[in-house]
């Protein structure tokens, strides 16, 4: 059974990026370009990882991320952090807001990603 | 009453009136400070009391002699009498007046000559009855008269003359003197002169004496009150010695007597005995009378030592201007009785006395005082106090609104408060409550209070001035303090907003970028296709220009945290080898492309697990070796991992362009660039290696760099400490 990969993503291009890198492994990819859909979504599918942009209209990745935590639905799915802000206490509050692990865009080709998501997804 | 009781009686009043004469005279020439007039004053009295001796001496003794004796004195009077008038108050230097006065001496002298020796004047005298005498008068008894008549009119014109003339206190004095005149030396002369001469009856020239006696007490009343204050001080003095002498006395003799009487002691050893004690009591009983006559009958007389001394012991423990007016004030007051005192203040940018205190029963309305142009520099610019009303009689026409004003003042004294070289300004004294006039005594007080608060009150001027001063910079201070503060703020907020464009903006940049980089990288990995070499290298070369863009953007942001002080760290076990490794992987790509070689050198421990920031740590490697690639023309880049001790050491070494020795010190500053890298390198802009510096530091590692000299060469190290010595960062 193909693992479903949720993709919150504002930018269009990028999101067409990691949707066509990610295609080439055995995933499903769902979409939203902001964090009120990705958490609906969320809710709905329960992915088996959730790539979060920061960043983002009408709800930001951290909002996000806590609404995630706090929902009993949706409080064990793997989060990660796809983003290009990478300072350290950017991290640290994902971190300490529940994030599973922290990515950050600038600092990654595709493949890269692509092999850390197959590690994450592996068990 | 009988006539021999009246003779006697007559006779011990004469004498004791005479007694008292010589005694104004001495005090006068004792303690007088115009010498000149107590002379000739001391002089006049000598004569008067011969004249006197002369005519008891014509009742009691031998007639002849007596009245010779007695026109003698006459003889001498008035010469005496006319110096006295033409000097004093006011000294006559004209000509005329001079001869005159040389005539009435010479003609008085020739007469004193001729009545003591010779019968020209007196011839014989009988006894009529013991009041009363016929003298048979000689040829120039009746020039004598005349002559005498006209040197008394002529100082009757001459003090008449003064007191139109006189001002002020002078002019007090020629009335006193007119007063004496009128009630004394004219009914003398009628009495004693032209009474005898043109009726012959010598009755009336009993009561001469008295009437002189008049004169005398007004003359020494006018010359003592104006020019010797202190004679007062003198007489308290005399007087109280006088009582607590009696006191001593009269018991001891009393007692003395007692003894005397019950025990019919009178041994000398007794009167020792008796004169010890009274030596022995005497000061302290003198000190006790002292005291109590100082508390109830001279309360309005002063010691000016003791106010000056008094004074200055106030004066010097206060800088406080209002409590130095005070201590002037009290002190002025209680040792001359002013109704009024006023302390105006020279203020130098108005030109005007500004009224600063006010003290006085007198109802006043202190204004600012304008002086005329002159009267500071020809009055207030010495230390003499002016009065104002000789002022006012001396130069009016000059002064006139100096003088209306003061008058208006009710002001009497004006006492310049002055320093060495200016005035500061004045004290005005009102009249005092016994209307009396100012004295000599008074003015020298006033001197020398006036030098004293002049210092006191410059010196707390200035002291207030300092603190003013320094209120004043308090308060500029403050303000500039919290325009500061405001600026600050300001500046904080245009820093926070500077933090977060850059922070926004640098993110903005790196979405593209990232797209950008990930689709290149899809190219090369050949997702799209398989591309024949030239395509390869082309993407190749776009990649890694947007890998140092996006290293670029990253150092901006760096920079900016680093700047605004929200610099950190997350510090994580990381394997040092494996981060390395696939940076060198990373950067393999171009640099085989080159005619050199990225060589990483294997460690001897695989395992090299170090606490450290990882996106941060990456960058300082991804730019050391970036750099070296970037200046090396030909042969290895090498990059060595080891251990050392405590740390890990991080070198990357280069057979480029090497680095000259002057910038190897300034290699690690903001926005330095080697001395001939532009010429080489056109988009580096400095910032690369001053980061890597801050992210080493920040992990409490070290960073530097190596190199022979230009050409040679260069080596970049920088080590980690192995251990978290802060775990809490």
């Amino acid at each position: 059974m193909k693992k479903t990969i949720l993709i919150i993503e504002d930018d269009e291009y990028l999101a067409e990026l990691y949707r066509f890198k990610f295609s080439q492994g055995p995933y499903t990819i769902l979409e939203a370009r902001n964090g009120r859909d990705g958490a609906d979504i969320a809710k709905k599918e329960k992915p088996d990882l959730i790539l979060l942009d920061i960043v983002m209209p009408v709800l930001d990745g951290y909002e996000t991320l806590k609404l995630l935590r706090e929902d009993k639905e949706t409080k064990n799915l793997k989060i990660y952090i796809l983003s290009n802000l990478g300072q350290a206490d950017e991290i640290q509050h994902a971190i300490n807001d529940g994030a599973d692990g922290y990515f950050i865009k600038a600092n990654m080709t595709p493949n890269q990603l692509l092999n850390e998501v197959d590690e994450i997804l592996k068990n | 009453m009988e006539v021999g009781n009246f003779k006697i009686f007559f006779t011990i009043l004469q004498l004791i009136i005479i007694a008292i004469n010589i005694l104004l005279g001495f005090i006068t020439l004792h303690y007088a400070s115009a010498k000149h007039i107590s002379k000739i004053f001391s002089g006049l009295v000598a004569a008067i009391s011969i004249w006197m001796i002369g005519l008891i001496m014509v009742r009691q003794l031998d007639g002849v002699i007596g009245l010779r004796i007695a026109f003698f004195g006459a003889s001498l009077i008035m010469p005496f009498f006319f110096l006295f008038t033409a000097s004093f108050p006011i000294v006559f230097k004209k000509k005329f007046i001079v001869f005159f006065k040389y005539f009435i001496i010479i003609f008085g002298l020739v007469f004193a000559f001729l009545s003591l020796f010779t019968g020209l004047v007196v011839e014989n005298v009988t006894l009529t009855s013991p009041a009363q005498y016929t003298a048979d008068y000689g040829f120039f008894y009746s020039i004598f008269g005349l002559v005498f008549i006209v040197g008394v009119i002529g100082a009757i014109v001459l003090m008449v003359y003064q007191y139109v003339k006189a001002k002020g206190r002078e002019s007090q004095q020629a009335l006193y003197e007119l007063i004496g005149m009128t009630f004394a030396i004219i009914p003398a002369t009628f009495s004693n002169l032209i009474i005898p001469l043109f009726t012959g009856n010598s009755f009336y020239s009993n009561f001469g004496p008295f009437a002189v006696t008049i004169f005398i007490g007004f003359s020494f009343y006018a010359i003592i009150k104006h020019r010797l204050m202190d004679i007062r001080f003198v007489l308290r003095r005399y007087s109280v010695y006088l009582v607590s002498l009696i006191s001593i006395i009269l018991p001891v003799v009393i007692v003395k007597r007692l003894f005397n009487c019950t025990y019919g002691l009178n041994a000398v050893w007794l009167d020792y005995i008796f004169l010890i004690i009274a030596i022995s009591l005497f000061p302290a009983l003198r000190n006790y009378y002292y005291c109590l006559a100082n508390r109830y009958f001279f309360t309005s007389l002063y010691d000016a030592q003791q106010v000056i001394a008094g004074l200055s012991d106030k004066l010097s423990s206060t800088l406080r201007l209002d409590k130095i007016y005070k201590y002037v004030s009290d002190s002025l007051i209680a040792s001359l009785h002013a109704r009024s005192i006023q302390i105006y203040i020279f203020n130098k940018k108005s030109k005007k006395y500004e009224p600063s205190y006010y003290h006085g029963n007198e109802k006043i309305d202190q204004n600012v005082f304008v002086e005329d142009r002159g009267f500071y520099f020809n009055y207030l610019q010495k230390n003499v106090p002016v009065i104002v009303d000789e002022l006012r009689k001396k130069a009016y026409v000059s002064y006139r609104q100096t003088i209306d004003h003061l008058t208006s003042q009710k002001v009497e004294v004006v006492i310049p408060l002055y320093l060495k070289d200016r005035t500061i300004g004045i004290i005005a004294l009102g009249r005092k409550e016994s209307h009396d006039v100012y004295n000599d005594e008074d003015i020298k007080l006033l001197e020398t209070i006036g030098a004293q608060s002049a210092i006191a009150i410059d010196n707390a001027i200035n002291y207030e001035e300092v603190k003013n001063f320094s209120k004043k910079l308090q308060y500029e201070v403050k303000i500039a303090t919290d325009d500061l503060v405001k600026a600050n703020a300001k500046l904080k907020q245009l820093d926070q907003a500077k933090s977060e464009f850059v922070s926004i903006a640098s993110h903005q940049l790196r979405t593209p970028l990232t797209v950008i980089k990930g689709y290149i990288s899809m190219f090369l990995e050949g997702s799209f296709g398989k591309m024949d070499e030239l395509q390869k290298d082309s993407m190749e070369k776009v990649y890694h220009s947007n890998e140092r863009l996006i290293q670029l953007v990253e150092n901006l942001l760096n920079i900016s945290r680093i700047e605004s002080g929200r610099f950190c760290v997350n510090k994580e076990p990381v394997n040092l080898f494996e981060m390395v490794k696939s940076v060198v992987e990373e950067l393999s790509g171009p640099a085989n492309k080159k005619s050199f070689k990225l060589e990483l050198v294997k460690p001897k421990k695989d395992v090299i697990v170090v606490p450290l920031d990882q996106e941060k740590i990456r960058q300082v490697v991804l730019n050391l070796i970036d750099n070296s690639i970037k200046y090396t023309k030909k042969g290895t880049v090498k990059v060595r991992i080891s251990r050392r001790k405590n740390n890990v050491l991080f070198c990357v070494s280069d057979k480029g362009m090497g680095i000259k020795p002057d910038d190897l010190v300034d290699l690690f500053e903001k926005f330095f660039r080697g001395t001939d890298t532009a010429l080489i390198h056109t988009e580096g802009i400095g910032l690369g290696l001053y980061v890597a510096k801050r992210i080493v530091e920040v992990h409490g590692g070290k960073i530097w760099a190596e190199s022979k000299g230009e050409n040679k060469g260069s080596k970049f190290c920088f080590t980690l400490p192995l251990k978290d010595k802060d775990k809490n960062k």
